[in-house]
């Protein structure tokens, strides 16, 4: 006992020392002039250990009501130095002995006096392995997947991927290799200690050093016999202040952070020290190994707060006043809840939105959007020429009333269910394909169609959306499939460990699996069982399936999947409208406001997380009413803006400043060629339906869309669509059949109407516009000279469709 | 307490200086003593063996004055100015600066290399080809602690001949403790931990394989009689794991996690050969009863035979790597014995059983790359006993056809090789066992664990007769 009370000793120096250390970052510029009022988080501190501390968060309030983080400005005093010391500078109460004492807070003139409580500083207090070894080696980047956190680990060395399996990384490091990693009489000289801090060769380079508040941990913890037992308690989670999205502006440009963990015997523990913090670029908000987050440029930044398995992110506004601009934002008119919410963030971030678009380059855009085609030369002539104000309302429901819009939205929804003849036999995909438009058409409730799809049982022949199940057979592929259209997470790392980058756990991945485990599919049809579960790989544990709360729904007699979609339909899910507000706005913005449109969590931030929610509880109150919600989205300003961005400064695409400029998909292109050179009409009949890329049953694989991204339907992830630009693009639209093809046929049937009806026609039908004076003069030139006019045409032609405003869309 | 912190901190830049103050004063600069331990410390790691980041290596003398891929000379002798490596350690543009990835070198760091190159760049060590690690020879080691804060594993134990004490493996220590466990005696001067000890057969004289885990290795003859001072037979370039004699004693034979097997004369203790044959750690070493061969086992999954006089491989042993067949399994090797008894060879590790074979057969079904097709349908003549263990094997020792092994499991077990059977398990360690060694005289086993715990086991009864920890309190033994 005395060597350990000793060591105790020794340890709690460091511990405390490198603490004082940690912030000893340059003091953020603040003006303590105009504070009015300060506030310390926590109100009253309880510190039951020997070696417990509480980060204080002190809060500044100007007399506008702004705040600023004074928590390394201000000073802590104690009344009993014998009960509770501070660490000057840190903003860090700290447990001295056993009694009750006061801190007096003094900042900007102003001061908060609260209570403090301390216990147990006489009972021993050594270093837990499972809740502070393995999050230093989390913290210190041991345990990520490209150093010792991979599956085979470095150098001989493996751990767990950010700590998820104590148990294994406990041989790991205490026993295998003859012990080698640790020295419990010189713990400094541990091979764990020596090679992070490059006392020794490693490759890893230093990852530790001596002021770190892990060095002094993990040399404790080795010193103290390097016990690694595993209590039963498990930490159920963490808490971080301050809480919701944090503006950081000048007079505010830092904020020190404060994280608590739970655990499952009810007590807390102040973790701040021992918590990794990772910022989602440097380039605005860094983050510091103590958790203090400083502004360096402007922009949205996840900070994400991860101690063992729980991961948080803390939401940054990082803003940088413009000389003038207040004086240039000019208030937009506002339509509807979408355009005051994309404003209020642009005039936060200090970007100005472009102007609307023009009347040709909305029909364009919309129609494209809408149905996937192009409008066709005659009514880009009637729009332009109507003079009624309500003429884009008119266009929007009327689009949204046709055949096409149904058919493109739903080619949308296939291309993530595998609706392909490759998975699914005979005339499945045909029927499954025509089921999904059906419930396009007659704008199907999106919370009955998802309902409908994962509930579905019978022969696959006969009840289409069976084919869910029929064309992804295996549990893991249910699981991974279904997180991913409905609650758009990738789950798939859950699989074999926790996710890296998320909260979702292995657990949770067996749980999902379970709503699935008794789902059968034989020869096409789709039953539930009544047996069969889902089992943790390692553990063994029966899983119990995700999301069910209340007691009916774990009636075993019950279909399971009922139960589940039940609770992901229901408004107020987490995930379900969300998900799918964010796919409907990234289908009419070419982004979507949580981008990538399948990776939601915390660290990957929304560009606009109020605009998400109110787009989400409006579809929740519409009865998730797909028509409506895309009507509301194609007549906002946000929406109308030109493609051409503001002059100063540069709008910023992802806020929505401005429309996005994209490529047309594979489909709308093949068909907007077919449709500009009048190989097709502009508005298929039932008997020419087919002919049409945006229009087909599935992909039909033809090396042209296939250059252009259309994806296989083999996977349920939206980048399977390839938008990258390749070289065999660029030769397809110089030199391939379908352009010169399409071209030639086309230009045949203008030598018959005359120039200058030929040429309006050639740009009102590609580009939904007439041609310019300039235009116009020298494709006459062009069209002047000797030789046959319909090559000449043929040439022209082929011009305009080879322009990057036939190309793309904008 | 920052008080406490702050006066520790100015200590030790007084100690510092003096130091710097007591080495820079001499007369001239020890390349070997003084130089070469700053450039394994802070260089070696990204210009040495492994790596040699702008072309440039430093771990050998040879390669430290070449060139780098600049083209520019490390080393002028007697002109700093001109020596690239002095302008990098010195320089105060950070982009520039070397070391690249970790703190800069101190002043009295930077001023060490400056006087060397001064006093003419002198190298003091044997050959300008060795390697440095090697060069600068057996490390000075710092007396065991008088006692210890923690038990530490034991990695070693060996039973002096006729069973009336036990050698442990300590901290810069051996720990000698009667059949009783009675502290009798402590050798110090040795290296951090000692991974093996064995005994000669008359029990005058111990030798010892350690080091520093990931730097260092150093096997150790101590005779026993008087002072019981180490004398090195040799250093590695990572910890030694094991060191034998042959039957007769004439030949010594240490592996090392370095993945080499180095054989010594008994007598003068000169090297005889070398060989790097292994890809990983060589976690055991053992002659054959008749002094033909040394088998070395290793992490690497395979058992090598050298031939004894000269070191030139003999055959592979690859039984515990296996893709295909009932015995399957790719494993480390962790043990190799040879039975006193027969020409059988038995070896341990991961996996599901002891590997009992014979060399020659060994060597005559490794036959060549043409009959591969054929020898993988082959079961080849090995015999696998079960072991039963749910961890692997750490250690074996193997008296006539009784084998006694010791598994992570925390148990050890006597098998019986002619009979193909499991004898007896002795239960009772509360860790990994990592040593056994069993005396034939006296029937006394003796086992250590991770723990720091020590049994001495009645090995016809499977009675243990003492426990005890080797945590030494009393006063510490001599530093060499």
């Amino acid at each position: 006992m005395r060597y350990n009370s000793c060591f105790a000793r020794v340890g709690a120096a460091l511990l405390f020392g490198t603490l004082a250390c940690a912030p000893s970052v340059a003091a953020p510029v603040r003006n303590a002039s105009g504070i009015v009022k300060i506030s310390v988080y926590p109100q009253k501190l309880l510190l039951s250990s020997k070696r417990d501390v509480r980060q204080l968060i002190v809060t500044g309030t100007y007399a506008d009501g702004r705040t600023t983080d004074l928590t390394h400005a201000a000073e802590v005093q104690t009344s009993k130095p014998a009960v509770a010391r501070s660490i000057p500078g840190a903003g860090i109460v700290a447990a001295v002995g056993d009694g009750a004492a006061s801190i007096t807070v003094v900042a900007a003139g102003k001061s908060v006096t609260m209570p403090v409580m301390v216990s147990n500083t006489s009972r021993p207090d050594p270093v837990s392995f499972k809740f502070e070894t393995m999050a230093i080696l989390t913290k210190q980047g041991c345990s990520t997947g490209s150093c010792h956190g991979s599956p085979h680990g470095k150098g001989g060395f493996q751990l767990s991927l950010f700590g998820y399996d104590p148990a294994t990384d406990r041989t790991a490091l205490t026993r295998d290799g003859y012990s080698r990693r640790i020295n419990t009489l010189e713990p400094a000289d541990s091979l764990m200690i020596k090679k992070p801090s490059l006392q020794l060769p490693h490759v890893g380079g230093k990852r530790l050093r001596k002021e770190d508040v892990g060095y002094g941990l993990l040399t404790r913890w080795i010193s103290e016999g390097a016990n690694t037992d595993l209590p039963a308690v498990e930490c159920t989670g963490i808490k971080i202040y301050p809480q919701g999205e944090q503006l950081l502006a000048p007079g505010h440009n830092s904020q020190q952070l404060s994280v608590i963990a739970s655990y499952s015997d009810g007590t807390e523990r102040d973790v701040t020290a021992i918590a990794a913090f990772e910022t989602s670029s440097a380039a605005s908000v860094t983050v510091n190994p103590a958790g203090l987050a400083e502004s360096h440029g402007k922009g949205q930044v996840a900070v994400s707060v991860r101690y063992l398995e729980h991961l948080q992110s803390v939401h940054f506004t990082s803003v940088e006043p413009i000389a003038g601009f207040d004086a240039k934002w000019k208030e937009p008119a506002i339509e509807s809840v979408i355009d005051r919410l994309v404003n209020e963030r642009l005039k936060t971030l200090t970007y100005l939105p472009s102007a609307l678009c023009t009347d040709s380059e909305y029909l364009r855009r919309v129609s494209l959007d809408i149905t996937g085609l192009l409008p066709g030369a005659e009514k880009a002539r009637a729009f332009m020429a109507d003079k009624s104000p309500d003429k884009r309302e008119k266009l929007v429901d009327a689009l949204l009333g046709s055949e096409e819009y149904a058919r493109f939205w739903a080619l949308q929804r296939a291309d993530l269910m595998r609706v392909t003849p490759a998975r699914l036999k005979g005339d499945r995909a045909k029927k499954f394909y025509a089921w999904i438009t059906d419930a396009v058409r007659t704008n199907m409730g999106y919370d009955r169609y998802a309902h409908e799809i994962i509930t579905a049982s019978g022969d696959s022949d006969k009840t289409p959306q069976a084919c869910y199940f029929v064309a992804i057979p295996t549990m893991e592929e249910r699981t991974e499939m279904t997180a991913e259209l409905f609650m758009g997470s990738r789950i798939e790392c859950a699989h074999c460990h926790n996710h890296p980058f998320e909260n979702w756990t292995q657990k949770d991945y067996y749980r999902i699996g379970a709503v699935f485990a008794r789902t059968q599919e034989k020869n096409g049809v789709v039953s539930a069982a009544d047996s069969g579960e889902s089992t943790h790989p390692s553990t063994g544990e029966v899983m119990k399936p995700y999301g069910l709360t209340t007691a009916a729904h774990t009636d075993p007699s019950t279909d399971r999947r009922v139960a589940f979609a039940d609770w992901l339909v229901k408004p107020s899910n987490p995930y379900f409208a969300r998900v799918a507000v964010n796919r409907i706005w990234a289908s009419l913005f070419g982004r979507g406001i949580v981008d990538p449109i399948d990776d939601f969590r915390s660290s990957n931030p929304a560009a606009n997380g109020g605009l998400l929610a109110a787009l989400a509880s409006k579809f929740e109150k519409t009865g998730y009413d797909c028509k409506a919600m895309i009507r509301g989205i194609c007549l906002s300003n946000a929406y109308q803006r030109s493609a051409a961005p503001s002059v100063i400064p540069e709008g910023e695409i992802t806020l929505f400043s401005r429309a996005s400029i994209r490529l047309l998909t594979a489909e709308q292109l093949k068909d907007a060629v077919a449709v500009a050179s009048g190989s097709l009409q502009a508005v298929p009949d039932e008997n020419s339906r087919d002919l049409y890329a945006t229009e087909r049953s599935f992909p039909e694989n033809s090396g042209f869309t296939r250059a252009f991204g259309q994806p296989e339907r083999l996977t349920s992830c939206a980048s399977e669509r390839q938008s990258g630009p390749t070289l065999i693009q660029a030769l397809e639209v110089l030199n391939g059949p379908q352009f010169y093809g399409m071209a030639r046929n086309g230009a045949g049937k203008l030598a018959a109407i005359g120039e200058d009806a030929a040429l309006d026609n050639i740009y009102l039908s590609a580009l939904c516009r007439y041609p310019t004076t300039v235009e116009r003069a020298t494709a006459r030139k062009f069209l002047a000279r000797p030789g046959d006019k319909s090559e000449h045409l043929t040439d022209l032609l082929w011009t305009v469709l080879n322009t990057r405003e036939f190309l793309f869309q904008h | 307490m920052r008080f406490t912190s702050i006066k520790s901190a100015a200590c030790l830049v007084v100690v510092g200086s003096l130091l710097t103050f007591h080495s820079t004063a001499r007369a001239d600069v020890s390349f070997l003593k003084d130089v070469a331990p700053l450039l394994l410390k802070k260089c070696t790691g990204c210009h040495g063996e492994k790596s040699n980041q702008g072309g440039y290596r430093a771990h050998t003398f040879q390669y430290l004055m070449k060139p780098a891929a600049s083209g520019l000379r490390p080393v002028v002798p007697g002109k700093p100015a001109e020596s690239t490596l002095y302008r990098l350690v010195a320089s105060s543009i950070s982009t520039v600066r070397m070391p690249k990835y970790d703190d800069a070198l101190s002043a009295p760091q930077i001023e060490l290399i400056r006087k060397w190159i001064v006093e003419g760049a002198h190298y003091d060590g044997p050959d300008q080809a060795m390697l440095l690690r090697l060069a600068i020879g057996p490390r000075k080691q710092p007396p065991a602690p008088a006692t210890y804060t923690t038990a530490v594993p034991v990695f070693a134990v060996a039973l002096a001949p006729g069973g009336k004490s036990v050698a442990v493996a300590g901290y810069h220590e051996v720990l000698i403790y009667s059949a009783q466990g009675v502290l009798l005696r402590r050798i110090g001067g040795l290296p951090q931990r000692i991974q093996s000890l064995s005994f000669s057969a008359d029990g005058a004289t111990l030798l010892t394989a350690g080091g520093s885990p990931g730097e260092y290795g150093e096997a150790d003859v101590i005779h026993l009689s008087g002072a019981a001072k180490p004398e090195p037979l040799g250093t590695y370039l990572d910890v030694a794991l094991t060191a034998v004699y042959d039957k007769t004693e004439q030949k010594i034979a240490v592996g090392s996690a370095d993945g080499g097997v180095s054989v010594y004369s008994a007598a003068s203790l000169k090297r005889q050969w070398v060989s790097n044959l292994h890809s990983d750690w060589v976690t055991a070493v053992s002659f054959s009863q008749d002094g033909r061969f040394v088998a070395s086992a290793s992490k690497d999954m395979t058992v090598k035979l050298h031939n004894a006089q000269d070191g030139t491989l003999y055959t592979t042993y690859t039984g515990h790597n296996k893709q295909l067949g009932q015995y399957r399994g790719q494993d480390p090797v962790y043990s190799v014995r040879f039975s006193s008894a027969t020409d059988t060879a038995a070896s341990a590790g991961g996996g599901k059983w002891i590997q009992l074979w014979n060399p020659e057969k060994t060597k005559e079904e490794a036959g060549s790359a043409a009959d591969m097709e054929e020898r993988f349908m082959k079961q080849g003549h090995t015999k696998y006993l079960p072991h039963g263990f749910t961890r692997p094997v750490l250690a074996t020792v193997l008296s006539d056809n009784r084998l006694f092994a010791a598994s992570a499991d925390g148990q050890v077990k006597e098998f019986d090789i002619a009979e193909m059977k499991e004898v007896q398990t002795f239960a009772g360690h509360h860790d990994w066992v990592c040593t056994v060694d069993f005396d034939r005289a006296s029937g006394l086993l003796a086992t250590g664990s991770s723990d720091g715990e020590v049994k001495l086991w009645e090995s016809k009864t499977g009675q243990c007769l003492h426990s005890f920890f080797a945590r030494p309190t009393g006063p510490t033994g001599p530093a060499r």
